[in-house]
């Protein structure tokens, strides 16, 4: 297990690094001169020595990995860059939106993993049932419908026409404001779960141990419960680390539509505006996020499953 | 596989050849101009002279519709085959060459892999001015990095046959042995990929669009008709928002169901469902 630990955690640095590094390259890349960008119109007026003194100021004439390894530190030490709009730190700008969007994929995370759970595992047990059919047929259309035409349709529906729940906002945290954004967040991607965790079902279901337990006279629930639900909870572990992506993605098009405070609206709006900084500073903190989660996963997955662990030693040789 | 299966199948082929044909010919169906403004026919509801309707600048929905369909099905079959061959190519590389390199170049997938898609296109439409053929290389270059794990995934299986030994024993190439033999081994899988890779870009294309980031305003595309239908959703004009959502829809459902059914005909015989209805996919 203590190999296994270095072998992932040192993966992990390395793919920060590689992202970190990604991160500095879209900055260079990003059309317009610094130098211009700072003074605007009043560039024009400065003279050859001054817009010299303001590159080297800048550190825009240092080698690039030099620039890199500055850059790298000021991100350690918090910052981040001004936002253009407001003029305020990147950081406090990001940090004010951080909670909305945690508790609305805190939420929806829950939402799916019910959803999987009790909808996964009932159509594994009644594989080929005309129950089964329907469920995975309507999971395949909830995969194929756009979530932001879905949240429209919510909206009319239950706001507009029913009218018992919020267009917008979060309100004072009320549940009813949450209910909508991530139910959305929710559907959107609760189908693979619900297919990840049948098929395991319905392999396992199907294993010669099963097979020996029944024979034995165990009850269908005491087996569903001590020995087919663990089997199933590996892939939805591992796959809640990439789902998490998929989710972050997914929360730009929910928040912006329901006016949720998160990062997903704040990135949009950062993007439309041109305020790279913050567009930056969430790019980033979203990095650094799913890469930590995946790690806790994959160490997580190996802590229960020590078949895992020894599969991925295996690879490296 | 039994006849009402079969059914369906054709059902869905035919209708998606339909719409294709009509997105195809819309020169000729179109019979108003998709950007002409009338303001004197402003959210007209569906009638004989707009066949679907007009939106809020008087355009016709259905010459739009068709119109849009250009923009999604061209942008769904470019960034596809951008994506798919970047996918390969970088895929076969790190499988056939192994060791460090593979390692350093598999980490840079999961790098990119944990910005989370939207963000990532968000961040590279920065970059690039606005304009169809930036849609297509920005929805590619967020899209190859599953399939270059895939195909490196295949080689480094393949790579332990005897078949693929025995070339090597005989003086083949790695080059030789990639085209000869490892690719066409991988056909189903970059198949089957390609067709899903058609509805995350329609998908892609169409979320981008309904952001606002996506295709330019005055053009049409199924997306953004969408962004201009939000508003007047409320005010009761249906029609702006239920056709192009619905296209969509359709196609992207089409085409999974039809990427389903090819999988299920490309694979070995006996790991074929056949008539058993399951979507089992990895």
């Amino acid at each position: 297990m203590g190999r296994f630990i270095i072998k992932r955690i040192v993966e992990s640095l390395f793919v920060l690094i590689i992202g970190s590094m990604l991160c500095f390259a879209f900055i260079r890349t990003l059309p317009g001169d610094p130098a211009a960008a700072m003074y605007g119109d009043q560039l024009q007026k400065l003279s050859d020595a001054d817009r010299l003194r303001i590159i080297e100021n800048l550190g825009l004439d240092e080698s690039l990995p030099m620039q890199y390894v500055k850059w790298l530190g000021q991100v350690f030490q918090g910052e981040w860059g001004q936002s253009t709009i407001s003029g305020v730190d990147a950081a406090t700008v990001v940090a004010g939106s951080l909670q909305p969007t945690f508790l609305l994929l805190l939420s929806s995370q829950f939402l799916i993993l019910l959803l999987a759970v009790v909808f996964g595992v009932s159509t594994g047990l009644k594989h080929r049932s005309l129950y089964d059919h329907v469920v995975t047929i309507i999971s395949f259309i909830f995969l194929s419908i756009p979530p932001f035409w879905f949240a429209l349709m919510l909206m009319i529906f239950f706001s507009v026409y029913l009218g018992i729940l919020p267009t917008s906002g979060m309100g004072n945290g009320q549940i009813r404001y949450i209910l909508l954004p991530s139910l959305v967040l929710a559907l959107a991607h609760a189908g693979y779960f619900l297919r990840l965790i049948r098929n395991h079902i319905i392999i396992t279901k199907n294993s010669g141990f099963i097979f020996a337990l029944k024979a034995r006279g165990f009850s269908e629930w005491s087996i569903l419960k001590k020995h087919l639900l663990p089997n199933a909870s590996i892939p939805l572990l591992s796959y809640t680390g990439i789902s998490l992506a998929v989710s972050l993605a997914s929360s730009v098009v929910v928040e912006t539509i329901f006016s949720w405070p998160g990062l997903g609206r704040l990135a949009l709006k950062s993007a439309l505006a041109h305020d790279y900084p913050v567009l930056l500073a969430i790019i980033m903190l979203s990095m650094v996020f799913v890469i930590l989660v995946n790690l806790l996963v994959d160490l997580l997955c190996a802590w229960i499953d020590p078949r895992l662990r020894n599969q991925v030693l295996e690879e490296g040789k | 596989m039994n006849i009402k299966r079969r059914w369906f199948i054709t059902l869905t082929i035919a209708s998606f050849s339909l719409l294709l044909t009509l997105i195809l010919f819309a020169p000729l169906l179109a019979v108003h101009d998709p950007l002409a403004v009338q303001m004197n026919s402003v959210l007209q509801p569906p009638s004989s002279a707009h066949l679907l309707g007009t939106d809020e600048l008087g355009r016709d929905v259905f010459s739009r519709l068709l119109y849009g369909g250009r923009v999604s099905i061209v942008v769904g079959a470019a960034a596809m085959l951008v994506s798919v061959a970047a996918g390969v190519l970088y895929g076969a590389v790190s499988g056939l060459v192994g060791g460090g390199i593979d390692r350093l170049m598999m980490r840079l997938i999961d790098a990119l892999l944990s910005i989370p898609s939207l963000l990532l296109m968000i961040g590279l439409q920065m970059v690039f001015p606005s304009s169809l053929l930036s849609i297509i290389l920005v929805i590619s270059l967020t899209s190859w990095m599953p399939i270059a794990r895939l195909i490196r995934t295949e080689l480094m299986a393949m790579k332990k046959d005897v078949f693929i030994q025995a070339s090597t024993v005989i003086g083949a190439s790695p080059f030789q042995l990639l085209r000869r033999h490892m690719l066409p081994q991988c056909t189903p899988t970059i198949i089957v990929l390609a067709v899903s890779g058609i509805s995350h870009a329609i998908l892609a294309e169409a979320t981008l669009s309904f952001l606002g980031i996506g295709i330019p305003p005055q053009e049409p595309s199924w997306g953004n008709m969408l962004m201009g239908a939000q508003t007047h959703l409320l005010s009761g004009a249906w029609w702006l928002a239920v056709f192009p959502a619905g296209c969509i829809m359709y196609t992207i459902l089409a085409v999974n169901f039809l990427g389903d059914r090819l999988q299920d005909h490309l694979a070995a015989p006996q790991f074929r469902k056949g008539d058993k209805n399951e979507w089992i996919s990895s």
